[in-house]
């Protein structure tokens, strides 16, 4: 009966399964942090968080020598107007620097242009109150979308960073021109389309973190 | 066979010949109906499961589908007979002078769709409106861009004229959250519309129409490797909608199921009431072997009159099953019930009837063996059961095996049947022999229980038949009235068709006031889960992503008390620690799965920041109606200044849908609509079908139900007569025969139903649990209902039908005893 018993309680203990988590690490919130502020091609939909390009970054930040922190504040679905709305929340790492990627999903859902563009200015300048730098990462239409349409909004970008002096990437997906780099969504990048922007995102971001910048 | 004989006979015994007449055409009428019908039945719901990707196979991409693949494609077609199409689907902008909305645009070839319905508000076909040129939109865009039917619109580098409206399209229930009205275009205007090039986003759906089921799982089986290397992927529609093929296999069993209930109970009431008519002739067939005749005499005669009124009982039954399903009214079934003539089913139905009627009618026509010709002088009951009734069993299991497919469910159907008769044989001879220990002192009570028990009375026999019959018919219902419930549950009536996302906080108060209509907002947070007591959450496993992965974004939410959707399952209350504390409650369903316990410490990052919060409590959710659900629950203080937006689902009325979303859009247009109205429409419109069609089928087993009940009480008639006449004999007034005739009949009716209604409920449990997977529910009302108005139908009924014992006037009948 004893034997039974135990066996009993052996099995409904090995029946509980514990969550799946690794020891516990040293956190390195000192290092100063460079903030990824965008939706879900930041946020790394379709890929684990390490896998984003953020996290990518981050490695290749500090490979090379950088000690920087890469905080990926980044939301599946967000519009640039979502962005004003948690501005101050995410402002809260202190980012020296603001890499700034919204307003894909304002495209998607066929928002006016000028309604993003003048959300991007805000957004621009109350990170300058911040006293951070702004990383402008800029976004294209898809082209289904009309002509008229993807123009205006393919002007958006250099619009906000020339009136606002603020450093621009053209556009975050421009190397993701094959297949493998993008998910079956044919939106969202893979983990290997993740590495890619990281590597494109990496040349705009280094001036930015030289001191005195 | 002897005419003159059999005319006296059919003179004499009308009443209950004409009931075993009708007992053999409702088992044919219900064969014939329901096997007909349910071929066509089939028939609609598989072309309306097929309707959900419009074909039976599909290749479903970003991309049109490679080369290799095409080349593949079009082999199989051209080898196996299958043709091919493709429909496309893209979102794009729309404009008029002035206006310029976001749609989704699909272009469909002319012979779009291959199942399914297009309906267009002028009844017109599609293919003879949607030519190149050409626009069919949704209504809601008409009135968001204040258009007409005729007026132009500019899609991408085209101008097209709208030519009509779509109210109802297939594969439009895979489409459930879009943003913005849609139209459908021509495939043969997509180059001139200039909208799909490099840097464009589709939808490519590659649509096969095949010759059979085998032939559409070859394609998949040789496409699927191909397809993969493209991104695309490859489906059935019974793989593209596997809950829903589940949920359509199992339907239509079930409409086996009550096919061949009904024939079994059918066949029940053949048997009780030639039992009856035996029972009535046991007099005449003891004169005609006292007189000389052979026992073969009369078996030609007796079953000679049975397979006479069995033929006519058969050909009236096929006339009305045939009479029935061409008469119904279309809404009964909808209007994607298509009627046809289908010959095997009608013959099937015969050659089934016949057998099942053979079986039923066997043990009846056997007792003509047992009569003796003293019973001339000393009536006598049927006495005990020959085994010949044993053979009802194999026939009756090969005849269901026949019914109903597959194998499995068919033989565990015969078992389930003949474990509610054995059990009802038991608990009938249980319950009667309770009832047999009760000495009640009022006379009537007193006789009442005693004509129960009176030798030869066939009370057990009553019980156990009209407990078994109640017990299919109630099992049938319960079932019935769970679907309709389960139905009623995931769509009710006043299901959101409207959602509004995206209301900033500081939008929320301006953006209610504007609605002008009373609707709930529910707080989001997009947030991860960074952490467990302080260590990292790990990757999940590869694969698809399951409820307890924990490394996935998901949408937090706060309130401080449990909704009315649900049920705190661990914990006490929600959040039962003080509430400056900042807690979070769970759904038990993640909490199990992800192993998370009362007591942890979940570290969520939100937009990059840390939010602690302590695991408080664990929730049920009520998951019928359609309701938002939130995994992770947590109280203010926790998320009191996360940022947050709102969303708000509502239902205003239809037409009042597109001039809401207008005016929301004009004050609020960071703010995104989602009508779902016509997919609702749709899903709302399939599910009153279904239930119509249930409806319909089950109804057959309540007509059977009520000749059994007849036949059964016809079957005593004979001793009743006798022992009424015995009491006026003795002074008894005719209020005391009603009385003693009532009550009888009522405690019987009782202990039938009481049996009926517990045994029903463990079928009914057990099908809906484990062959439906849907919750259940029990019919308290209904059942209620059954135990108080059974009896009382029994009583009521034993009046009417023996309405001959209390009006007997005991001269008259000793006069009839005497001339014999």
């Amino acid at each position: 009966m004893r034997r039974w018993f135990f066996w009993l309680v052996l099995f409904l203990v090995g029946c509980e399964k514990p969550p799946p988590v690794a020891p516990a690490v040293t956190p390195t919130v000192s290092l100063p942090a460079v903030l990824a502020f965008g939706d879900s091609l930041t946020a790394g939909y379709g890929v684990s968080p390490d896998q984003a390009w953020p996290a990518v970054l981050e490695r290749k930040l500090q490979a090379n020598g950088y000690r920087w922190r890469v905080v990926n504040a980044g939301v599946s679905g967000d519009t640039s107007r979502d962005g004003l709305n948690r501005l101050d929340w995410v402002m809260r790492v202190k980012p020296r620097v603001v890499m700034l990627e919204l307003g894909a999903n304002d495209g998607l859902r066929g928002l006016d242009p000028k309604l993003t563009q003048a959300n991007l200015v805000r957004l621009v300048q109350r990170i300058k109150a911040h006293q951070a730098q702004v990383l402008l990462l800029g976004m294209q239409m898809v082209t289904n979308m009309g002509s008229s349409y993807t123009t205006a909004f393919k002007a958006i970008y250099p619009t906000v960073a020339e009136q606002e002096h603020v450093s621009l990437m053209p556009f975050l997906l421009q190397g993701l021109g094959t297949d493998d780099l993008r998910q079956a969504d044919g939106l969202h990048p893979t983990q290997a389309g993740h590495q890619r922007i990281a590597e494109d995102v990496y040349p705009y971001l280094i001036p930015l973190l030289a001191p005195g910048s | 066979m002897n005419w003159r004989l059999v005319w006296a006979d059919v003179r004499y015994g009308r009443r209950t010949l004409a009931l075993f007449l009708c007992s053999v055409a409702l088992s044919i009428t219900a064969l014939v109906a329901l096997g007909s019908l349910r071929a066509n039945v089939d028939q609609s719901l598989l072309d309306q499961a097929r309707g959900l990707i419009a074909a039976d196979v599909q290749v479903r991409g970003t991309h049109p589908p490679g080369p290799l693949v095409m080349e593949h494609l079009r082999t199989l077609a051209a080898h196996s007979g299958s043709e091919v199409s493709r429909v496309v689907e893209f979102a794009s902008m729309v404009s008029v002078p002035g206006h310029v909305l976001l749609c989704q645009i699909k272009a469909v070839p002319p012979s779009w769709p291959w199942y399914g319905t297009v309906a267009l508000r002028s009844a017109r076909t599609l293919g003879t409106v949607l030519k190149p040129g050409q626009a069919v939109v949704e209504a809601s865009l008409l009135t968001r861009l204040h258009l007409s039917v005729g007026d132009a619109i500019k899609v991408g580098a085209e101008t097209l004229h709208i030519a009509d409206v779509v109210t109802q399209e297939p594969d439009q229930t895979r489409r459930f959250f879009a943003f913005g009205p849609h139209l459908l275009v021509a495939a043969a205007d997509l180059p001139r519309l200039d909208l799909l090039r490099a840097g464009s986003h589709a939808l490519y759906r590659t649509l096969v129409k095949t010759p059979s089921a085998a032939v559409s799982e070859h394609i998949v089986e040789v496409l699927r490797p191909w397809a993969q290397h493209d991104e695309a992927s490859v489906e059935t529609w019974q793989s593209a909608e596997g809950r829903l093929q589940g949920f359509f296999d199992r339907l239509l069993s079930f409409l086996s199921l009550t096919a061949t209930f009904t024939m079994v109970l059918a066949g029940l009431g053949m048997q009780s009431t030639l039992l009856a008519w035996m029972a009535q002739q046991r007099g005449a067939m003891a004169i005609f072997k006292a007189l000389g005749a052979r026992q073969a005499f009369l078996r030609r005669h007796y079953s000679g009159l049975a397979g006479l009124l069995t033929v006519l009982g058969l050909a009236l039954g096929t006339a009305v099953g045939l009479a029935l399903q061409f008469a119904a009214p279309p809404d009964l079934l909808g209007p994607d019930v298509q009627v046809r003539w289908v010959f095997l089913p009608v013959l099937a139905a015969w050659a089934t009837g016949a057998a099942v009627t053979g079986v039923f009618t066997l043990m009846p026509l056997s007792t003509v063996g047992e009569v003796r010709p003293v019973e001339i002088f000393q009536q006598r009951s049927a006495g005990r059961r020959p085994p010949m009734a044993l053979l009802a069993v194999p026939v009756l299991a090969a005849v269901i095996w026949l019914q109903v497919q597959p194998a499995r469910l068919a033989f565990q159907f015969t078992g389930g049947l003949l474990g509610v008769g054995l059990t009802m044989a038991l608990l009938s001879a249980g319950l009667l022999s309770g009832l047999r220990r009760l000495s009640p002192r009022r006379l009537t009570v007193r006789l009442a229980l005693r004509g129960i028990f009176r030798p030869g009375n066939q009370s057990w026999l009553l019980v156990t038949v009209l407990a078994t019959a109640l017990t299919v018919i109630l099992a049938l219902l319960t079932v019935e009235f769970n679907l309709q419930k389960e139905f009623s549950d995931t769509y009710p009536p006043d299901s959101p068709t409207l959602f509004f996302i995206d209301i900033q906080p500081d939008q929320l108060s301006a953006f209610q006031t504007r609605l002008g209509m009373a609707a709930p907002a529910y707080p989001v947070v997009p947030a991860r889960v960074r952490a467990v007591n302080g260590r990292p959450v790990l990757p999940h496993a590869p694969g698809e992503w399951r409820r307890g992965d924990l490394d996935r974004e998901v949408r937090l939410t706060w309130h401080d008390h449990a909704l009315d959707s649900e049920t705190v399952a661990g914990g006490g209350s929600i959040f039962p620690l003080p509430a400056a504390t900042p807690q979070v409650s769970l759904t038990r369903e993640l909490a199990d799965e992800a192993g998370l316990r009362i007591g942890d410490r979940l570290t969520f990052t939100v937009s990059g920041v840390d939010v602690e919060a302590w695991v408080a409590s664990t929730r049920e959710l009520d998951e019928s109606g359609v309701r938002p659900e939130f995994d992770y629950v947590l109280n203010p203080a926790a998320l009191k200044e996360a940022p947050s937006t709102y969303f708000i689902a509502l239902r205003p009325p239809d037409a009042r849908l597109a001039e809401l979303q207008n005016r929301m859009a004009s004050s609020f247009p960071n703010v995104s609509s989602i009508d779902m109205h016509e997919v609702v429409k749709t899903i709302l419109g399939r599910l009153e079908q279904l239930h119509a069609i249930l409806s319909f089928f089950t109804a057959f087993s309540l007509v059977a139900g009520v000749l059994i009940l007849v036949g059964a009480l016809l079957s005593s008639e004979a001793e009743r007569l006798q022992e009424a006449v015995y009491y006026k004999i003795l002074g008894a007034r005719r209020t005391f025969v009603v009385q003693v005739l009532l009550l009888e009949h009522c405690v019987l009716g009782g202990a039938a139903a009481l049996a009926a209604v517990g045994i029903s409920q463990a079928v009914g449990w057990t099908i809906c649990r484990y062959w439906l997977d849907i919750t259940y529910r029990p019919p308290l009302g209904g059942l209620s209902l059954v135990l108080i108005l059974v009896p009382l139908a029994l009583g009521g009924l034993s009046l009417w039908v023996g309405r001959k014992i209390w009006q007997e006037r005991p001269a008259a009948w000793l006069g009839r005893v005497a001339t014999g």
